[in-house]
């Protein structure tokens, strides 16, 4: 399931509901990504562009290859677009596996794939201003380990 | 005409959306944004910058990919998620 949304997310909600979803599985793993306050820059809320029909299809790629890769029993993203505010959540991510090493990983590609490589354009609202944000060296080093 | 669409700080410096006819048939889509840029130097050089993504009709295109009046174009900035 891939979901990009305004309001907000609720991951517990989502996990409960992914485990329904994935009943029989013997792993599952989720992350919850959430907007850091960033004290020194003074960062009130993230603002995220997306490409409505192209950010779907390339997450929906990299969730096949995810599929594939690790012979999934599911996975589920739901990603937030537009203003989201300090403390609040970002992305919410989940896998299911037979086994916990290929849940694990899956869910970390996932989250790495949507770093650097998923059609998303992330800008801070600081007190100061608005500044756009690309990944970090560290955020293509995670993406370069799936190789 | 085409449609182009800018993302991220692209359209911040561009705009949303604008329209341009495409040169005919067999135009590039480096040529029709160089074209589309005129003299913004500064905009030219954003549209051809390092890290610079096309899409037309919503999947991902290199520069090279010849387009015609009804596309759609994308024009993206290094993506940044999660």
């Amino acid at each position: 399931m891939i979901e990009l949304v305004e309001r907000s997310i609720d991951p517990a909600r989502l996990l409960t509901a992914f485990a329904e979803r994935v009943a029989g599985a013997g792993a599952m793993v989720s992350f919850t990504g959430i907007v850091r306050g960033e004290a020194g820059k003074g960062v009130e809320a993230l603002f995220l562009d997306h490409a409505p029909v192209l950010t779907a299809r390339e997450i929906e790629r990299a969730a096949a290859e995810a599929r594939d890769r690790w012979r999934l029993v599911g996975s589920c993203i739901v990603h937030r677009v537009g203003r989201i505010g300090v403390g609040e959540t970002v992305v919410f991510a989940a896998t299911a596996a037979a086994h916990r090493r290929e849940a694990f990983e899956a869910c970390d590609f996932l989250v790495d794939f949507l770093k650097t490589d998923a059609p998303f354009w992330k800008k801070e609202i600081r007190r100061s201003g608005e500044a756009w944000i690309e990944p970090s060296k560290r955020d293509y080093g995670d993406r370069d380990r799936w190789r | 005409m085409a449609r182009v669409i800018f993302y991220g700080r692209l359209a911040d410096r561009a705009g949303r959306e604008r329209r341009a006819p495409v040169a005919g048939q067999g135009e590039t889509l480096r040529h029709f944004l160089t074209r589309m840029a005129g003299d913004d130097a500064e905009l030219a050089a954003m549209l051809s910058g390092q890290g610079i993504k096309f899409a037309v009709n919503d999947s991902i295109a290199p520069p090279e990919t010849v387009i015609g009046d009804a596309d759609e174009i994308a024009v993206m900035p290094p993506f940044s998620g999660g």
